[in-house]
């Protein structure tokens, strides 16, 4: 059996007044990006400490490949990129991935290989591999992270906010690896507060809140979605009519949303979409004044069940 | 969570053998325990002690002082100067030539007093471990109450020597080299 | 054992710990030449407490036991590595320190014993790694340096009480103090006296220490959870 399954997994904490977990139960199929999303106190990070097992859950159980998630077995394929990346400070970031090396039990004879192609594969710069951690960035940090979270091509990576203070050619080279490494079979679990890293990666995204699951979105990453886009522009003399409005925009493919007096929402299927759209609107000499998305699709899992809890 | 996983590979195993080895451990110091209760180990120093009851009559004999060890093997203190006296072989050879050495052990084995033992502690009026005493006669003994180092108890045996041998009319017998 | 966390205990010590070292072995000239004889016992778990306080309470206030655990090793494997490097570490610099107690008492004209030697070399060896047991217990049951503070109150609190008794009662005090100083430092006790005068009790003591000591700490180090989820 392949994958990971979790079954009506419960923890808590100061002996059962805190239910981190509420019976949460999931089956992740290896072989792809597994998204978990959630506002703060949602149990995420709990459920990340399970699936590693470094809590001890009150009841359910946690199998990874068939093995329970403490067998030692287990720590052989898989990776783990934690949240706050407190590492021996006097390592150099070298010496660090050279020890997490030999503690993952690899071949010494190709210590030195391996390390540096994972410095390399993360985008650390040579010239800081030497350098003490104290010294790191936390840029650099989260490469190093990364770096040794990938030492032996784990079949399994759990990332914990892995692109955390990283600037956005450090989040493009991350999303690339994380892409190659899923092209390589890996099954990578990522828990993300960046809903676009999720939405461009993730093949599954499981919404936790008040430690239940509440929502499962099954997609292909970057997969096609409607979107809204919300436009405004000046005042026109004559007015513009919803009717007349929809006639404008009908080549584009979008449909009209929502309309107001100088604005209004529109549904779009992408990117070309959106162009297609405010080309139809700019020959009919509307003057756009502003266009913006008005929310992503996995911010709406918020919304909704934000709106949920309302009506409840 | 049970204490001994039945999963061997599991990360957070209690190994048997480390259960075992500690309960066969527990077993064993309980039946030392017991032994020992009837087989008090004799702590070995190089005092060469004289039974109480052969002191006086050996310290007439030889013109020495006794020198009373009242002592105790559960007291630190006591075993610490055992340690550092009487086991220092340049103190002990001191001790040896200039005094008649009298060991009084409080509950040997951790068991009671002899009767003979209780008796001496009253006598001397011992309420603290470890005690010397210099003793020439029933007016004429000193003590020196707890152990700090060997400089102080040197410094009392060797003060007390000089004493009796300015006091007394008949001089104990004193080796010239004091030891520091 | 797990040799890379032995190498990682060692390189842990940072070289503050080494100028405490300095000032033991300052005040072990001075202990060499009023004693006149040579003596570990006492200094080798204060060396074991110097080198390794907070060995296991530091990597969990420290955060790195989620990259070690995340690695395949057993709880009980880094609770041994740990022992065993604190009580190697411990052992070299005592046998260090007896070899510089040999070295004054040679110039001092009082030559030690073979025998003297050999014996602080083997209750170096049995003083460092009962120390060692004692103090990972502790430092896996208390987070950063608790473990040094929790034991020097359980060490203190009886010394101190059995000044304040008198008469019957100081022999339970005494007793009391005993028993808790052999948990602190197996081998403190009975190694005062050198090897012809020790009991069956006092060796079968030794071992059982160690051994409950170290099957506590791992027992401990199973249920820790390591995560900051909870905090």
């Amino acid at each position: 059996m392949s994958g990971i399954q979790v079954e009506n997994l419960v923890k808590t904490y100061s002996r059962g007044k805190v239910r981190a977990l509420d019976g949460v139960s999931l089956a992740i199929p290896s072989g792809g990006v597994f998204g978990v999303i959630g506002p703060n106190g949602a149990g995420k990070t709990t459920l990340m400490g399970c699936l590693m097992g470094f809590l001890n859950p009150d009841s359910g159980s946690i199998h990874v490949d068939g093995m329970d998630v403490e067998d030692i077995r287990v720590r052989l394929f898989t990776g783990f990129v934690p949240e706050r990346l407190t590492f021996e400070k006097w390592m150099s970031g070298r010496s660090f991935t050279a020890y997490q090396h030999a503690l993952a039990k690899l071949p010494a004879p190709q210590r030195e290989q391996a390390v540096a192609a994972a410095l390399t594969e993360v985008g650390l710069e040579e010239t800081a591999w030497d350098r003490p951690i104290a010294k790191y960035s936390r840029g650099m940090l989260q490469r190093l992270a990364l770096a040794q979270a990938i030492l032996g091509s784990p079949r399994y990576l759990f990332l914990d906010e892995p692109t955390s203070g990283m600037d956005p050619l450090g989040v493009m080279a991350v999303r690339n690896l994380l892409a190659k490494l899923k092209k390589q079979g890996c099954t990578i679990i990522l828990n993300s507060h960046q809903l676009e890293q999720v939405d461009r990666l993730c093949d599954q995204v499981v919404f936790v809140r008040q430690g239940r699951v509440e929502a499962m979105e099954t997609q292909r990453a970057g997969e096609e979605v409607e979107r809204s886009l919300a436009v405004s522009w000046r005042k026109l003399e004559k007015g513009l009519s919803e009717a007349q409005l929809k006639t404008i925009i009908e080549p584009s493919g979008a449909q009209l949303k929502d309309f107001k007096e100088g604005q209004a929402e529109f549904l779009i299927k992408d990117d070309q979409g959106s162009e297609k759209l405010l080309a139809c609107l700019i020959q009919a000499h509307i003057p756009v004044i502003e266009a913006h998305s008005v929310e992503k699709r996995l911010e709406r899992l918020f919304m909704k069940e934000n709106d949920m809890e309302a009506k409840s | 969570m049970p204490i001994l996983k039945s999963n061997p590979y599991s990360a957070k195993v209690m190994p048997p053998w480390m259960v075992g080895i500690t309960l066969l451990l527990f077993a064993a110091l309980v039946g030392a325990g017991f032994y020992q209760r009837q087989h008090p180990v004799v702590l070995k120093d190089l005092i060469q002690w004289v039974p109480a009851e052969q002191a006086q009559k050996a310290a007439a004999a030889l013109k020495k002082p006794i020198l009373y060890d009242f002592s105790a093997d559960w007291c630190p203190p006591s075993k610490q100067m055992r340690r550092d006296v009487f086991k220092n072989r340049e103190a002990s050879d001191w001790i040896n030539q200039n005094f008649i050495p009298v060991k009084v052990l409080d509950r040997p084995g951790l068991g009671e007093n002899d009767p003979a033992i209780t008796e001496l502690q009253k006598k001397f009026e011992i309420e603290a471990f470890p005690t010397l005493i210099v003793w020439v006669a029933d007016d004429k003994s000193q003590r020196e109450v707890g152990y700090s180092d060997k400089t102080q108890i040197m410094r009392f045996l060797q003060g007390e020597l000089a004493f009796l041998a300015t006091a007394a009319s008949s001089t104990p017998t004193v080796v010239s080299t004091p030891v520091k | 054992m797990n040799g890379t966390l032995i190498w990682l205990t060692i390189r842990q010590v940072r070289w503050i710990r080494f100028a405490y070292l300095v000032l033991l072995f300052v005040t072990g000239y001075f202990e060499f030449t009023n004693r006149g004889s040579l003596s570990v016992h006492s200094e080798a778990g204060m060396m074991v407490w110097i080198l390794g306080a907070g060995t296991i309470g530091k990597d969990v206030t420290n955060g790195v036991l989620q990259s070690i655990f995340s690695r395949p090793v057993k709880r009980f494997e880094y609770v041994l590595s740990k022992w065993f490097a604190v009580g190697s570490m411990g052992v070299l610099v005592a046998w260090l320190y007896l070899g510089m107690g040999w070295t004054i008492l040679f110039f001092q004209d009082r030559p030690a014993d073979l025998t003297d030697l050999l014996t602080g070399l083997i209750i170096a060896v049995l003083a460092s790694f009962g120390t060692s047991a004692s103090l990972i217990l502790f430092s896996s049951l208390v987070p950063g340096f608790g473990d040094i503070g929790l034991m020097f109150l359980i060490g203190i609190v009886p010394t101190v009480a059995v000044q304040f008794w008198h008469g019957g009662s100081q022999y339970w005090g005494y007793i009391g103090s005993e028993v808790v100083q052999n948990f602190l430092f197996p081998a403190g006790g009975w190694a005062e006296d050198g090897f012809d005068s020790v009991s069956l009790f006092a060796w079968v003591s030794y071992f059982f220490v160690i051994t409950l000591c170290l099957t506590l700490a791992v027992w401990a180090m199973n249920r820790k959870e390591i995560t900051y989820a909870n905090s």
